[in-house]
């Protein structure tokens, strides 16, 4: 109960990207759409699970030394099998996201869950907190991803939701349009209640 | 400490061994899916250029000129796939080339990052339409677009930029 009480809050208390400031790259690059957004969430969710399955089977085995050797091979395997699923399955969506998927393996919030918990905790834990990190990742995508297409486009997953005459604001579909989103998340993420 | 470095190094090369092997069976079960979809998209664009002049079932051939310029044949009539640098980002457009003449017969804009509303309007038929008929040599005569004069020029560059490519090949006898 205690736990899942602490994987819940780390979707808004303790969202990686907004408090940890961990994957800014890729969500300030792929946040324009939300379709795009969803699509680049859950590969990031595939890969942390699927990372987390396999380091935590193996934390006794994998040389401490080597370590970073080890997460990285892991990583990348299921970095390229979600590229290919995509490509597969979406190819319209995995043509808009272009390299940013095969640059999950740069991915901070991935090395810094195998560093801090997939090392060193039991299989389950460790899931679970794959589980509650990918989706505290992509609800972040999504949230910048609202305002951006809302404004910038006029419309969500692609259906439009603002009239025609409506003005649309240019600079929300632009990388600048994602930093404003982003530092009003953060900011609201950092203010502290008065006493 | 020598035994446990040993291990060490045995634990990540079987380990490199099994995520080898592992994309190499990923790979080998995506590629023809991947295949099909990148041929279902070739033939969407040539059904759209040339209205109803194509044979269906007719596989697209793809060969690649230069860098970032591919030549696509389909049934005896040829496209120019062409990916390289737009004003603000990275641009892919598709040149469907008239048989007879061997002038543009339609230009579409596949991708771009141009700012909504401004440059992206050289997405707009009303632009694109100036290309039609429009040999090598006079692609300079085509007015800009006013207000988006960079992304339009930076659309006709890439397009000459393509075309040049492509006479050259000709040339050497492709």
């Amino acid at each position: 109960m205690k736990h899942l009480l602490s994987w819940v809050r780390c979707i808004w208390n303790e969202n990686p990207v907004s408090t940890g400031l961990l994957g800014i790259c890729s969500a300030l690059a792929v946040s324009g759409r939300m379709s795009n957004a969803l699509a680049m969430g859950s590969s990031v969710l595939l890969v942390l699970l699927s990372s987390a399955f396999f380091i935590s089977l193996l934390r006794r085995w994998i040389p401490l030394r080597l370590r970073l050797i080890v997460v990285m091979l892991i990583v990348s395997v299921f970095v390229i099998i979600s590229d290919r699923l995509l490509q597969l399955w979406f190819p319209a969506i995995s043509h808009e996201l272009g390299p940013y998927v095969g640059l999950i393996i740069t991915n901070c919030i991935i090395l810094g869950r195998a560093e801090a918990c997939f090392m060193r905790s039991a299989l389950l834990p460790s899931l679970a907190d794959a589980l509650f990190h990918g989706i505290a990742y992509t609800s972040a995508l999504l949230c910048i991803a609202f305002f951006r297409e809302l404004l910038g486009f006029g419309s969500l997953f692609g259906i439009a939701l603002i009239p025609e005459g409506w003005p649309k604001i240019g600079i929300m579909t632009m990388a600048p349009g994602a930093f404003f989103v982003l530092t009003v998340m953060i900011w609201l993420a950092h203010r502290r209640p008065r006493r | 400490m020598n035994r446990g470095m040993g291990s060490g190094l045995l634990f990540v090369t079987l380990l490199a061994a099994f995520s080898a092997a592992a994309i190499l069976t990923v790979r080998e079960l995506t590629d023809d899916g991947i295949e099909q979809r990148r041929q279902q998209r070739l033939h969407i664009l040539f059904l759209e250029s040339f209205e109803g002049n194509i044979e269906r079932d007719s596989k697209v051939e793809e060969l690649e000129i230069s860098a970032g310029v591919e030549l696509l044949t389909r049934d005896g009539q040829q496209a120019l796939l062409v990916r390289g640098a737009g004003l603000w980002g990275p641009m892919e457009i598709f040149i469907a080339i008239d048989p007879d003449t061997q002038t543009i017969h339609r230009l579409s804009v596949l991708h771009h990052r141009e700012t909504p509303g401004i440059g992206s309007r050289i997405t707009e038929e009303r632009f694109l339409s100036r290309f039609i008929g429009v040999s090598e040599s006079s692609l300079q005569e085509i007015d800009l677009l006013s207000g988006a004069s960079k992304s339009s020029a930076a659309l006709i560059a890439l397009c000459r930029g393509a075309l040049e490519e492509w006479q050259e090949w000709k040339r050497e006898g492709g």
